[in-house]
C-alpha cells in the first residue's frame, strides 16, 4: 500500500514537471493499475482501515474520472485531480501506514535500503550496521509521508533535511529552480535524502554524472533506517564516496571545466563550508552554497 | 465574504506560491520578507472571523528556526489548502454577485483601454460550446465542449499555481515583447505582467466567445488596465504566427505563448493541437488545420514553444 501510495505521488511530480514544459504525456494506464491495487488492498484489508476516513470507493469514480479525462486529453483536469482528490488520498493513506505500522515500515525501509546498499557498497554497510544497533530515534521527526523526516541542528536552528508532504516534488523543482541540470557533472557534498537528484535522472536527461559525498556516516544512517532510497543508492549515474574529508574531496573536483560542474550542497550546517566556498569562488564554479552560509541579519520574531 | 475578502484569499495563494518559488529557489532572505509583510494581513485577517490561527504560529515558529522546509509544507499543504477550501465554499449566489461586479468593471477597464475589443460585450451571445459553472477557487470554472469531450479552460484548483508553473517552464529571460496566443482565464497573462513589467505584451485572441465569457464571470480589470498590455483579434491566429515569425526572422530579444486549451478550442481538437506543438518543438515548420477543414500553412522556423 505504501508503495502504491508513493508511486503515485512520484507521478504527480513527474507530471507537474512535464506539465510546466509543456510536454503532456499521458500515462495514464500504469497510474490506473496503481489506483487499482489501493482500492483492492483498502476494501480486501477492511480491519487495517475501518477506523480511518479514507472511503476506497472514492477511488473508483477517480478512476473514471482519469479514464474519461485521459480519453479527452483534459490534461488540466488531470493536474487538478492529481494535485487536489487524489493527492488527499494517497496523503491520507500514508499518515495512517505512519501512524499504525510505524515500525514495520521502518524495518522494511532500512532492508531494501541494506540489501541496495550490499550491492555496491558492502564495506559500509557494515559500518552503518554497527551504528543502526545503537540508533535512538535522534533527530526524526514524529511526522513525514515518504519516511519520518530527519533534521539537522545547530544551536537554536532545526533543518528538516527534505519535505515532510512531497520531497520528490520539493527535490525536483529545487534542481529546476538552481539549473543543475545545465552541468554536465554534479558534485554533492552532504546528504540530504538527495531529492535533487531525481531531477537529473529524468528520462528526458541524458548522461546525467553525480558523486554524492556522505560527510557523516550516522545521518546517513538515520535517513536509510526511515525512507525508502533504494533506488538512488543502485543506479549506474550516482556514484557514492563516504567518509572523504574536505581537503581530499577539493582535490576529487575535476577543474579541467569548471563551467561546466555543479556543487550542490546538502548539508546546512557541515563543517569546512567557509573553505569550500573559497574554493568555489576562486574557481569560478556553480553552487548553493551562498544559501547554506546564509545569515539572517534581524531576527523576525521575538 | 465579499469581493475584498475574495479578491485578498487569492493574492494570498499567489503569495504562498512565491515564497514557495523563494524556497526551491534557496533565497532565504526573500522568504523572510516575503513573510514579514504577508504574516501579518492573514493573522489580521483569521483574527477578524475568529479563524484558527494556530497554523500561523508553527510557520512563524519554523521560520524562527531557519527550517525553511517544514515552513513550506505549513504553507502549501495546510495553510493554503485551508484558503482554497474557503473560495470553493462561496455560493453560487455570491459567485454570481461578483460575476456582475466584474463584468461591469471589465467593461469599463475595455471602455478605458481597449475600446476597440468593447464590441465584443454587446455580441450576440453564440457560445454553446463553453460549459461555465459556479465553481472552484476562481469565480468560475469553465469547460470547452469538443465532440463527445469537454476540457478544462484553466485549473479549478489553483490557476494561479498553475500559471506560475507555466511561466517557469518559458524559456526567455528578459523579453522586450511576448506575444501570447489565447488569454484563457487571464492568469496567465497576469503572471507574465507580473515577472516582466517592463515587456510590451500582445496576447492574441484566438477565441471571441471564450474572452466574452471571461469577461463576463472573471476579475480582469487589472490585466485590462496595465498599459503594456495589448490585444488582438486573431480567429485563424495569423496575426500571431506572423508577428512571431517576423520577430525571430530579425532575431530579435522576445519571448512568445501559447495557450493550449485555447489553440485546441481553435483547432479543433487536441490531437491537432499536440501536433503543433510538438512540431514547435522540433522547430520545423508547422502545419495547422483550422476547424473549418481549410488547411492553413505556417512556415515557421527556428521556433521553440514557449519561446
Amino acid at each position: 500500500m505504501f508503495f502504491a501510495a508513493n508511486w503515485i505521488r512520484d507521478y504527480s511530480s513527474n507530471f507537474n514537471r512535464n506539465y510546466r514544459n509543456q510536454n503532456m504525456k499521458l500515462e495514464t494506464d500504469l497510474l490506473i493499475s496503481y489506483m487499482k491495487k489501493i482500492h483492492k488492498i483498502g476494501l480486501t484489508d477492511v480491519l487495517y482501515w475501518q477506523d480511518t476516513d479514507i472511503d476506497f470507493q472514492v477511488i473508483c469514480g477517480q478512476i473514471d474520472a482519469i479514464k474519461q479525462a485521459a480519453e479527452a486529453c483534459d490534461y488540466v483536469y488531470i493536474y487538478d485531480k492529481l494535485n487536489g482528490e487524489l493527492r488527499k488520498i494517497v496523503n491520507d493513506i500514508s499518515e495512517t501506514l505512519f501512524n499504525k505500522s510505524a515500525e514495520e515500515l521502518k524495518e522494511c525501509f532500512w532492508k531494501i535500503n541494506c540489501d541496495a546498499l550490499q550491492k555496491r557498497y558492502p564495506e559500509v554497510l557494515q559500518k552503518l550496521k554497527a551504528i543502526h544497533s545503537e540508533e535512538n530515534g535522534e533527530c526524526i521527526r514524529p511526522y513525514g509521508l515518504r519516511g519520518r523526516v530527519v533534521y539537522t541542528e545547530n544551536g537554536k536552528e532545526e533543518s528538516d533535511l527534505f519535505s515532510a508532504c512531497n520531497p520528490n516534488d520539493v527535490g525536483i523543482r529545487t534542481a529546476e529552480k538552481l539549473e543543475i541540470g545545465r552541468y554536465s557533472k554534479t558534485y554533492v557534498w552532504g546528504y540530504n535524502g538527495g531529492f535533487e537528484i531525481s531531477e537529473l535522472l529524468m528520462p528526458d536527461r541524458q548522461g546525467a554524472d553525480v558523486e554524492i559525498y556522505v560527510t557523516d556516516l550516522r545521518l546517513f544512517e538515520r535517513i536509510l533506517s526511515n525512507v525508502h532510497r533504494s533506488w538512488l543508492l543502485v543506479v549506474e549515474n550516482v556514484s557514492w564516496k563516504f567518509e572523504v574529508s574536505m581537503d581530499e574531496f577539493l582535490n576529487r573536483i575535476d577543474l579541467r571545466d569548471s563551467n561546466d560542474i555543479y556543487i550542490l550542497v546538502g548539508e546546512r550546517y557541515g563543517n569546512d563550508l567557509g573553505k569550500l566556498k573559497a574554493f568555489i569562488d576562486r574557481n569560478s564554479i556553480n553552487s548553493n552554497i551562498e544559501s547554506f552560509l546564509y545569515k539572517k541579519e534581524e531576527p523576525l520574531y521575538g | 465574504m465579499d469581493k475584498e475578502d475574495v479578491l485578498f484569499l487569492k493574492s494570498v495563494r499567489r503569495r504562498i506560491i512565491e515564497i514557495c518559488d523563494y524556497i526551491y529557489k534557496q533565497k532565504w532572505d526573500e522568504v523572510y520578507k516575503s513573510w514579514k509583510i504577508l504574516n501579518p494581513k492573514i493573522y489580521r485577517f483569521l483574527k477578524e472571523r475568529g479563524e484558527c490561527r494556530e497554523i500561523l504560529d508553527y510557520s512563524a515558529e519554523s521560520l524562527k528556526k531557519g527550517n525553511f522546509l517544514r515552513f513550506h509544507d505549513l504553507l502549501l499543504y495546510e495553510l493554503d489548502i485551508r484558503f482554497e477550501e474557503q473560495l470553493c465554499k462561496l455560493t453560487e449566489k455570491d459567485r454570481k454577485v461578483l460575476a456582475e461586479l466584474y463584468r461591469q468593471e471589465n467593461e469599463e477597464a475595455l471602455e478605458t483601454y481597449h475600446e476597440e475589443l468593447l464590441q465584443i460585450m454587446h455580441d450576440a451571445d453564440h457560445a454553446s460550446r463553453i460549459t461555465c459553472s459556479y465553481t472552484g477557487a476562481d469565480n468560475v470554472s469553465m469547460s470547452i465542449i469538443e465532440g463527445s469531450h469537454s476540457f478544462q479552460l484553466f485549473s479549478y484548483r489553483n490557476p494561479w499555481r498553475e500559471s506560475f508553473e507555466l511561466a517557469d517552464g518559458m524559456k526567455f529571460k528578459m523579453p522586450d515583447r511576448i506575444y501570447v496566443l489565447g488569454f484563457g482565464g487571464g492568469h496567465t497573462v497576469g503572471e507574465l505582467q507580473r515577472r516582466f513589467p517592463a515587456a510590451a505584451i500582445k496576447v492574441y485572441l484566438p477565441n471571441k466567445d471564450i474572452f466574452k465569457a471571461v469577461l463576463f464571470h472573471m476579475a480582469e480589470k487589472e490585466i485590462l488596465e496595465n498599459r503594456n498590455t495589448e490585444f488582438y483579434l486573431d480567429s485563424a491566429c495569423i496575426g500571431f504566427f506572423s508577428d512571431v515569425n517576423k520577430e525571430k526572422r530579425k532575431n530579435n530579444n522576445f519571448g512568445f505563448y501559447i495557450d493550449r486549451q485555447e489553440l485546441r478550442a481553435c483547432t479543433g481538437s487536441a490531437a491537432m493541437t499536440d501536433k503543433i506543438i510538438s512540431r514547435y518543438k522540433k522547430e520545423k515548420a508547422v502545419v495547422r488545420e483550422a476547424d473549418s477543414g481549410k488547411k492553413i500553412h505556417d512556415y515557421i522556423k527556428g521556433l521553440v514553444i514557449n519561446g
